[in-house]
């Protein structure tokens, strides 16, 4: 997981480098978002592929299905409010809304 | 896109069930890594492409850290509240919350005190990870682009840090990764500390 963590953290500052150098083509620049959403699209159907592929986790839903679905609703909705607050009232920086085309 | 994230889902998990052999899962690891680094590489190009965004986190400068540090508060207190309302330990229901969405590891850090208490925390973050990516558009939409990342957890540094992206902007995207990094660090010591509370 480690060694992971630290490809992630390269890959993702030598993209960003390179782009805020200038040095990658301005099409491929533009194309980063399209690029992207492919390699998202293929990852949500990995990510699904291991929920299906474990068994574990498929009788795990019909035991403890229940109280699971509970906790991850207020660890999010608990989480959620957390930064809410923390981000209107203490950082005082709360974008929100439609994608910003920004790139 | 929500409705586009929850069909490709649901089609891997229903591939998964029916299709595939279980032992298949090894080599998912290796499409997951192969697949990360490239996007990763792509999330990189997209927030070096705008350069307000570094001026806006210089800006705000530590106080992004906040962000990870009360979406790891709240998602624990939403654990021992749940605790309470099932009629569990209040520390159980906090090592489930400190798993922050990473359910391979939170789930083998509880097993050795209990292997149903891992299980749940185990499918806690799997759902979590579902909701977050379910939810991310909708969340950025009409909530705020900053809580995407408390849906996301300790896994808006890697698997839903692409979703966060498409969905936010590239100031969000940096402090996703750095809040994701910071609560993956955070899960084997939090999850730990309330087991020994046990």
């Amino acid at each position: 997981m480690s060694t992971s963590i630290l490809f992630y953290l390269i890959l993702l500052i030598a993209g960003g480098f390179l782009s805020y150098k200038g040095f990658i083509h301005k099409n491929l620049v533009k194309k980063a978002g399209s690029i992207q959403l492919f390699f998202l699209y293929i990852l949500i159907f990995i990510m699904g592929l291991r929920i299906g592929l474990d068994r574990k986790i498929i009788e795990a839903i019909y035991s403890i299905g229940f109280k699971a679905l509970v906790y991850a609703l207020f660890t999010v909705l608990f989480s959620g409010g957390a930064v809410l607050l923390t981000s209107k009232y203490i950082i005082k920086s709360h974008p929100k809304g439609e994608i910003e085309n920004d790139s | 896109m929500t409705v586009k994230i929850i069909l490709v889902l649901f089609g891997g998990i229903l591939t998964g069930m029916f299709i595939f052999e279980p032992d298949f899962m090894l080599k998912t690891d290796t499409l997951l890594d192969v697949g990360l680094f490239f996007l990763l590489f792509f999330v990189g190009i997209d927030i070096g492409s705008n350069k307000k965004a570094f001026d806006h986190l210089k800006r705000l400068g530590f106080k992004i850290l906040l962000i990870p540090i009360s979406a790891a508060l709240g998602s624990i207190f939403g654990g021992i509240l749940v605790s309470g309302i099932l009629g569990m330990k209040a520390f159980e229901g906090g090592a489930i919350g400190a798993g922050f969405g990473w359910y391979s590891l939170s789930a083998v850090l509880i097993a050795p005190y209990s292997s149903e208490l891992s299980t749940i925390a185990f499918l806690t973050n799997v759902i979590r990870e579902i909701m977050a990516i379910m939810f991310i558009p909708l969340t950025a939409k009409y909530i705020g682009y900053y809580e995407t990342i408390s849906l996301g957890g300790a896994t808006s540094m890697d698997t839903t840090l692409p979703i966060i992206t498409k969905n936010t902007n590239s100031e969000t995207a940096v402090i996703s990764f750095i809040s994701g990094l910071l609560m993956s660090i955070m899960v084997p010591i939090i999850v730990p500390i309330f087991i020994s509370l046990l």
